[in-house]
């Protein structure tokens, strides 16, 4: 009866031995001394892929990556010698021919009489640790190289870590910084600050770019900008606070200096208009002058005098000065961005026709009109006769053997209209048609001695960009030139209208 | 018929001559100043027109227009606001009309005949 019960309570152990081993989470192998597989749990079949009809009776080479296939040499060689191998920890070969990292426990098999026979293998897969390690130390190595100090605190301010650049920024080594309470580095008027972010941390709430002063080691104030996020555990309960701190003293140095040059750039812009105002007046008041007298001058002679040639050549001069310095301050303004349209209603058939009777006393060139009877647009008047004007100059000026200047209103059916300006002289060379819209850009032909500083064209395309227009031009060398203004009639902030 | 008068307002000697010259075949009486001080002293002389340049030594014509213009005595008063700056012309200041510095001489005349 006693022997049956033994008999039975060892079978029952074996039993339970089996149950366990079976449904081990962990793969558990065995094998003889000769490596061959003589059992192999569910596990293993999961972890190896192998099933276990399959595996039983293989080699253990099976599951032994090439590279790796000394170490079974070593294992052999402990467990004969009736030793353990305890989490050993290596590579191993998936059916698939995925490698897996896996921890080994290794015991001898023994028989009856003690002599080794084989040896079992519990193989535990340990990817999550080793992801979760590697991950640990790859964040251990941005903390510790990070520019930015980094400190960890409990919520009752206690430092708990110190980065390297924390060390640099306030010149307290880790050692002496963990343990004590993050007042170390906060000035004494400032403390309430971290009453005030404790309370955001212990709310679970951040606390981003706050901008404050901090103080290092040595006593100097640095301005920082922190981020302070709580830190939570595995349970979702918030243990302390993580700091970011960055010095921005340099770039409250740059941004104080960024104000000094803004003043800077201010007060010389200031002086600048000042300056044109000034130089305005100055050089305007004697052409003024020049050209009152010359005209009372012109009234008082006979037209038969000797002189009055001259008195009109003097006067043309004057104009043209006039108009120079006109084109200069124009310039000015252009480049600083204060030339100012004064929008309103205009016909501008009517000013063309304004600007062309200013060309009567031409005789040299036919100026030629052909407009609709009238055409409302929205533009400023005074700068518009400018462009007209500058255009039939340049149409008169680049056409020194004379001919028709056609000029041309066509009203579109869209809600623009277009105006053309055709000569019939030089022309331009095609190379040249990209820079022509250029400051200070002069056509040069050798075969005439064109005067002017090279402005027109560009204050022209700057008015016709300001009215939202397009300014283009058609030319053929020897057979003249086309200028075509595009203008919207009606422009507002929503678009064309 | 009475001689209507017209008070120029110009610090500039030469230009002041100029128009004085302008006008002096139009039978109008003109009266001459160089200053904004000048301008205020002979407001009150109720002019036929004011011939106003923007620069005065000690004032500025943009702001002299707007009190002639805000003042119910002589807001009726037409002002020809006179300047080389052409941007400052197109300014609010109530002025009847502009001439832009150097002027034409006929247009000059036209245009101060047109508020006589």
């Amino acid at each position: 009866m006693n022997e049956q019960t033994t008999l039975s309570s060892a079978e029952e152990k074996q039993a339970l031995l089996a149950a366990i081993v079976s449904s081990s989470r962990d793969a558990i192998i065995s094998k003889t001394l000769k490596g061959i597989i003589t059992s192999w749990n569910p596990s293993a079949e999961r972890l190896f892929g192998y099933g276990e009809e399959y595996a039983v009776g293989q080699h253990i080479s099976l599951i032994i990556p090439p590279e790796r296939i000394h170490e079974e040499a070593y294992i052999i060689n402990e467990i004969t010698h009736g030793n353990r191998i305890e989490h050993f920890e290596t590579i191993r070969k998936r059916k698939d021919g995925g490698r897996i990292p896996i921890s080994l426990s290794i015991s001898p098999i023994f028989d009856k009489s003690g002599t080794v026979i084989g040896a079992s293998k519990i193989a535990r897969d340990i990817s999550h640790q080793k992801e979760a390690s590697e991950k640990k130390s790859v964040l251990a190595a941005i903390v510790g190289s990070s520019d930015d100090a980094i400190i960890s605190k409990t919520l009752a301010g206690i430092i708990t870590s110190w980065n390297a650049a924390a060390e640099k920024l306030f010149g307290y080594t880790e050692a002496e910084a963990i343990g004590q309470h993050i007042s170390l580095i906060i000035p004494e008027e400032r403390l309430e600050e971290e009453t005030y972010i404790i309370g955001e941390i212990s709310k679970g709430n951040k606390v981003a770019h706050f901008e404050t002063i901090r103080r290092a080691k040595d006593g100097t104030y640095i301005p920082l900008s922190i981020t302070v996020s709580p830190v939570i555990n595995d349970q979702g309960i918030i243990i302390g606070a993580s700091k970011i701190a960055r010095d921005i003293s340099e770039s409250i140095a740059v941004q104080k200096e960024r104000e000094q040059l803004y003043n800077q750039i201010e007060e010389l812009s200031k002086r600048k208009d000042e300056f044109i105002a000034m130089a305005t007046h100055e050089l305007k008041t004697p052409i003024t002058t020049l050209s009152g007298f010359l005209q009372i001058l012109k009234m008082r002679l006979q037209p038969n005098d000797e002189s009055f040639p001259f008195i009109e050549k003097s006067l043309k001069q004057v104009d043209k000065l006039g108009a120079l310095i006109n084109d200069l301050l124009d310039i000015s303004k252009i480049q600083s961005g204060k030339l100012k349209l004064n929008y309103k209603e205009i016909e501008i058939v009517s000013v063309v026709r304004d600007v062309l009777e200013s060309f009567e006393h031409v005789n040299t060139h036919s100026l030629i009109l052909e407009a609709p009877h009238e055409v409302k647009i929205s533009g400023d008047k005074i700068r518009l006769e400018q462009v007209i004007t500058n255009l039939i100059t340049n149409a008169i000026k680049y056409s020194p053997e004379g001919g028709n200047i056609l000029i041309k209103i066509i009203e579109q059916d869209g809600p623009s209209i277009c105006i053309t300006i055709q000569d019939e002289g030089i022309g331009i060379n095609p190379n040249h048609l990209n820079q022509l819209f250029e400051p200070f850009y002069r056509v040069a032909d050798e075969r005439f001695n064109i005067s002017g500083l090279g402005l027109g064209l560009y204050i022209t395309k700057d008015i016709i960009d300001r009215h939202h227009g397009i300014i283009s031009v058609e030319s053929e060398l020897g057979k003249g030139s086309t200028f075509k203004i595009i203008l919207p009639k009606h422009y507002d902030n929503q678009g064309v209208r | 018929m009475e001689r209507k008068t017209i008070l120029i307002v110009e610090d500039n000697e030469d230009i002041r001559e100029i128009i004085g010259i302008i006008l002096e075949d139009q039978r109008y009486e003109l009266i001459m100043c160089g200053t904004a001080r000048c301008l205020h002293n002979e407001l009150g002389r109720m002019p036929d027109a004011i011939i106003l340049d923007i620069m005065l030594p000690d004032g500025n014509g943009l702001d002299l227009c707007k009190q002639i213009k805000d003042d119910p005595m002589t807001q009726k008063i037409p002002v020809l606001l006179m300047s080389a700056h052409e941007d400052m012309l197109g300014k609010q200041s109530k002025a009847d009309t502009f001439i832009s510095k150097p002027f034409d001489i006929e247009k000059f005349k036209f245009a101060v005949d047109s508020y006589l």
